[in-house]
Parts: C-alpha cells; sequence; structure tokens
C-alpha cells in the first residue's frame, strides 16, 4: 500500500458512518403524527370562531364609550372656556365702568368746587 | 430476489405501509446522519436535519421507483440541505484550515481517535462544497461522475475540488502524523 493509498484508507475509518440514537427511526414516524396531534388546535379555532364575534362587539363598546367620553370631556372644556371668556369680558366691562364713574365723579367734584 | 424485496418495500412505503416506510429508514438512516454529522459537527443538528430529510422523502415516495432511486434521492437532498444548513448557521466558527491548531500531545495514547477526531475537525473547517466533496467520495465511496451527479457540479469541478481538498489535508494529516 503507498503513502496516497494510505492516506485515502485514513479517510475511509475517519469517515465511516456512524448510526445515530436508537429509536431514529420511530422518532421519524412521530413526526409524521404530528399534524393528527394538532386536532386540538383546530377545535380552538372553531372556538375562536364563536369567540371574535363577542370580542369584535366588546371592542366595539369600548371605543364607542371611549368616544362618548371623549366628546362630554370636548363639551366641558369649551364650556369651561366660554364661561372663562364671559367672566373676563365681565372684569373688562367693570373696569371700563369703574373708571367712567371715578372720571365722573371727579367731574363733579370739580363742578362743585367752582361754585 | 433481495432487489425485488427492497423494490417491494419501497413501492409498499410509497403507498402509505409505515412499516415499509420504517425499514427504508433503518435502511438508509446511518447514511443521511453521518454525512449531516460530517457536515455540521454537531449531534443535535444533525438528527433534526436527518428527520427532516426523511420526513421529505416521505412526501416524494410515491415519485421514486427503486431502492437505488431512494439513496440517490437521499444523498442529493441531504448534501444540499447540509450546505444550506452551514452557509446559514453563522455562529458554527469559520476556521481557516491552516489556523487548525495541533491538538495537545496527551491524545497520543489513542492514536484512532488522535486522527480521526483531528481529521473531523479538519474537515469542519473546510468550505461547504469541498467538504461535501470529500465525504461523498471517503463516506459514501463515490467516483467523482457520481459525486457531479449528486452535487450538480462539473465532473472537473469535482475533481480539481477533490485535489485540493487532499493537498491540504494530506499537508494537515502528515504533520499530525510526525507528532503523535
Amino acid at each position: 500500500m503507498n503513502e496516497f493509498q494510505r492516506e485515502e484508507e485514513l479517510l475511509r475509518q475517519g469517515l465511516r458512518r456512524r448510526e445515530p440514537r436508537d429509536g431514529f427511526a420511530n422518532r421519524v414516524l412521530a413526526r409524521l403524527d404530528e399534524p393528527k396531534r394538532s386536532a386540538p388546535v383546530a377545535q380552538a379555532s372553531w372556538w375562536s370562531w364563536i369567540m371574535a364575534p363577542a370580542m369584535a362587539a366588546v371592542l366595539i363598546a369600548v371605543l364607542g364609550l371611549g368616544a362618548l367620553q371623549y366628546q362630554r370631556v370636548g363639551r366641558e372644556r369649551q364650556q369651561r372656556a366660554k364661561a372663562e371668556q364671559a367672566l373676563g369680558q365681565f372684569a373688562r366691562a367693570m373696569e371700563i365702568t369703574a373708571s367712567k364713574l371715578e372720571l365722573a365723579q371727579t367731574r363733579v367734584f370739580r363742578t362743585r368746587g367752582q361754585q | 430476489m433481495a432487489d425485488e424485496q427492497v423494490g417491494d418495500v419501497t413501492a409498499k412505503a410509497a403507498s402509505g405501509d409505515r412499516d415499509a416506510f420504517a425499514a427504508l429508514i433503518r435502511r438508509n438512516q446511518a447514511m443521511v446522519y453521518s454525512l449531516a454529522w460530517h457536515s455540521l459537527g454537531d449531534e443535535g443538528l444533525a438528527e433534526e436535519l436527518s428527520q427532516d430529510v426523511f420526513l421529505e422523502l416521505h412526501r416524494a415516495l410515491p415519485g421514486l421507483e427503486s431502492e437505488a432511486h431512494v439513496t440517490n434521492w437521499l444523498r442529493r437532498v441531504t448534501m444540499h440541505r447540509c450546505i444550506d444548513q452551514a452557509r446559514r448557521r453563522k455562529s458554527r466558527p469559520q476556521v481557516a484550515l491552516d489556523d487548525v491548531s495541533e491538538p495537545a500531545a496527551e491524545s497520543a495514547g489513542n492514536p484512532d481517535f488522535y486522527l480521526r477526531s483531528r481529521l473531523q475537525t479538519l474537515i469542519g473547517s473546510m468550505p461547504e462544497r469541498a467538504r461535501s466533496v470529500l465525504l461523498l467520495r471517503y463516506q459514501e465511496d463515490m467516483e467523482p461522475t457520481e459525486i457531479a451527479g449528486v452535487l450538480g457540479l462539473p465532473v472537473n469541478t469535482v475533481k480539481s475540488q477533490l485535489h485540493r481538498s487532499l493537498a491540504m489535508l494530506r499537508d494537515k494529516l502528515q504533520r499530525t502524523r510526525v507528532t503523535a
């Protein structure tokens, strides 16, 4: 046997076949059965067809209530803003009135003084 | 007679006979598992990939007529899956062949184990295609023309790949033998 043949023999020995762990065929066959075992998943999806509309109804109700609440809060905010604006206008009117009254009073006192 | 039984097993397995399919698995499991194990260097991955190959075989059986056809199909699909898997596996340490260090001297007590383990390390560090060519040549004892058919490569490419891979291995193995 020459050097090259010895190397080839060494490679054949090093790369010789080895068996997988015991029960390999059974593990493959078990995986073949996996789709059949997934039946409970199909049943769960059947329930989900009933649950889905109920969940959707709950979701719509929650969203609707949320929208109503949002509108109510918005209206209250608008009313409060209008009230604050009216209060401001009232205060401004009072200031103007007060200044006019003060002016009128000053003129009255001045007229009396001249008499 | 034996060929008749083998052909019978293939046909029975194709028609849904589980026992016949189990027999086909047992007859080919060492070949498929070894190709995967030597390619990937990981028992778990090799087992998973081998199972996947046999599940794929189960689907492909109606199109396969003989044991030789089944064997050829298994080699081709296993090698292509191994090449894909090795390319996807970024976690696999990519060590250049020349960078593989020499093993420690204490392994000299068991030269067979030493050489096999050294060889597996070296082959594991080779590019996917070079590794596939070596595996089919020396694990499966296939000729370059057959390897070319399995890997879908020109025969000359297979021959030159084999030549280069052997030269690299020869260099490393000679050094190993000297130290052992």
